[in-house]
């Protein structure tokens, strides 16, 4: 019995070590051009332009990607992904995110959640 | 009893998560791209696009499905989506791969190719068309 237990303990670690955990979230952020602006301070608010363009002149400086995956049949929507994208677009020095995409699927269990932005910098506020 | 019954449970789980297939699948990169375009695990296509611009899409197409890349080489991507554990089968732990290959006249052949692995298998998919098809999209 006390084997039993042992075995089904190891087989459970094994299988989760295996499989690790049910869901990811990958940010990425490719740069565009050879300029590289300085990170802004962690807080700093990024304008969203989901359906429209900025009126200022503006320059892109990254191409943001985050991509969120969960089993169990457990959905992702943008505001999950919105801290992500905000804090990239820190990372890479831009004021605002533009051509905001989503794209949604599922893979058997797994409910798949991508959004693509385009961050840029206002260049009259250099 | 109960015993019993978690550890069909458990034997059952990772009949799911694809052990039994291991003579079926390695983690070793393929020692050279398939021609054959017949293989559905592998997407050929001649792009008019420069290398590096076919790299950069290839960056942009590997994270679009959650491939995070593990070698990054001027003419070849190696990238893996990651594992998760799941109520039946799970997802990830699939391998792209891809090859720029530089032709004349201002083309390259772009071979992108799907791995799947052990660990998972029952939830893996093959990813080449797809991120073919963006990497042509994107540099077109």
């Amino acid at each position: 019995m006390r084997s039993s237990k042992l075995i089904a303990g190891t087989l459970l670690v094994l299988s989760l070590g295996l499989t690790g955990c049910i869901s990811s979230v990958q940010p990425t952020a490719f740069p565009v051009g050879d300029k590289h602006l300085a990170a802004k301070p962690s807080g700093t608010p990024i304008q969203l332009f989901k359906d429209a363009k900025p009126t200022r002149p503006f320059d892109v400086v990254a191409k943001l990607n985050v991509h969120i995956e969960k089993t169990f049949f457990i959905p992702s929507a943008f505001d999950e992904a919105l801290p992500k994208l905000e804090e990239l677009a820190r990372q890479q020095g831009a004021d605002a995110l533009v051509d905001i995409v989503e794209k949604k699927s599922r893979l058997n269990e797994t409910f798949i959640y991508n959004v693509t932005a385009t961050a840029v910098a206002f260049s009259d506020a250099r | 009893m109960k015993s019993r019954l978690s550890l069909f449970v458990l034997c059952a789980g990772l009949l799911t998560i694809g052990l039994p297939v291991i003579a079926l699948a390695t983690d070793a990169p393929p020692a050279a791209p398939a021609k054959s375009e017949s293989k559905k695990n592998i997407t050929i296509v001649v792009l008019t696009a420069k290398p590096e611009a076919i790299h950069a899409a290839a960056l942009q197409a590997l994270a679009a499905i959650g491939c995070e890349v593990k070698k990054d080489a001027p003419l070849s991507i190696e990238g893996k989506r990651s594992n998760k554990i799941g109520l039946a089968v799970g997802s990830g732990g699939e391998k792209l791969f891809v090859e720029i290959k530089n032709l004349a006249d201002g083309k390259a052949e772009v071979t992108v190719t799907t791995k799947k692995t052990m660990v998972g298998i029952v939830g893996q998919k093959l990813w080449n068309e797809e991120v073919a098809a963006q990497i042509s999209n994107a540099v077109k």
